[in-house]
């Protein structure tokens, strides 16, 4: 299952934000993040995050939008 | 989720009343939430006003400010290119409604920035189960009312917050 998270024009904290709450709604499920934002700082704290997360992430694309795909297996 | 090599408490004591201070702390607040870290934030003095229902004190001041950036957030290019800050005598900023107008640039600039409202930020500070604590010898000194702050906030003293607060203490400054 693939989510879309757009955290397009959002600023600092909204986009870990949005994928946090993402990340709580399907608890349950293997799934493959996608998400969108413009934020530029999200680029190195999104995979920060991920990493302490224990989330694989992987930069997609950064123009015109960073992307990013975070994958989460064995969830809990 | 909880990575063990990293602190799981996160805490911060909030000091200050304006609208500047009161973004970092829940900004970093939030963020750490996410992470999940517990947070624990503490105001007293002035830091109260963060806590309150009614956040019309809390505001940015150019006064005592000299790296405060004044920019235009409306207007042409060569407008908003001006620093007002370093065009304008500081006495400026002591007349009547300058403070007002300041504050709203600010916030202006932040919506612009895709930055939500305090209110807003600090309401999902609370989602994120970030523990907010006003002080209440200030709480009195000051004069507020338990009714003056929002809900979810809890009344107590320093022993509270140290105990509560085992791994570290930030002063916000």
């Amino acid at each position: 299952m693939v989510i879309e998270v757009n955290a397009k024009g959002m600023a600092c904290p909204m986009p870990l934000i949005k994928l946090k709450r993402a990340l709580s709604q399907y608890r349950t499920q293997d799934v493959i993040f996608r998400v969108l934002m413009s934020d530029k700082g999200a680029l190195l704290d999104l995979p920060a995050f991920c990493k302490q997360q224990l989330l694989d992430c992987r930069l997609l694309k950064t123009e015109p939008d960073i992307v990013f795909e975070i994958i989460r297996r064995n969830p809990l | 989720m909880k990575n063990k090599n990293e602190p799981s408490q996160f805490s911060l004591i909030q000091t200050k009343g304006s609208l500047d201070w009161a973004y970092p702390a829940f900004i970093l607040a939030s963020t750490a939430a996410t992470m999940d870290k517990e947070v624990t934030l503490f105001f007293s003095f002035y830091g109260l006003e963060c806590l309150l229902k009614d956040t019309r004190r809390l505001r940015v001041s150019p006064i005592g400010n000299p790296a405060m950036r004044i920019k235009s957030p409306v207007g042409p290019a060569w407008l908003k290119a001006i620093d007002w800050n370093i065009v304008l005598p500081s006495i400026i900023w002591t007349l009547p409604g300058a403070e007002r107008l300041a504050t709203w640039g600010f916030n202006k600039q932040l919506e612009q920035q895709g930055q939500v409202s305090i209110e807003a930020l600090r309401e999902i500070c609370l989602e994120l189960g970030v523990k907010m604590t006003a002080c209440q010898m200030t709480v009195d000194l000051m004069g507020y009312e338990a009714s003056d702050f929002i809900e979810g906030v809890e009344f107590a003293g320093a022993a509270t917050y140290f105990a509560q607060t085992a791994e570290s203490q930030n002063l916000l400054i």
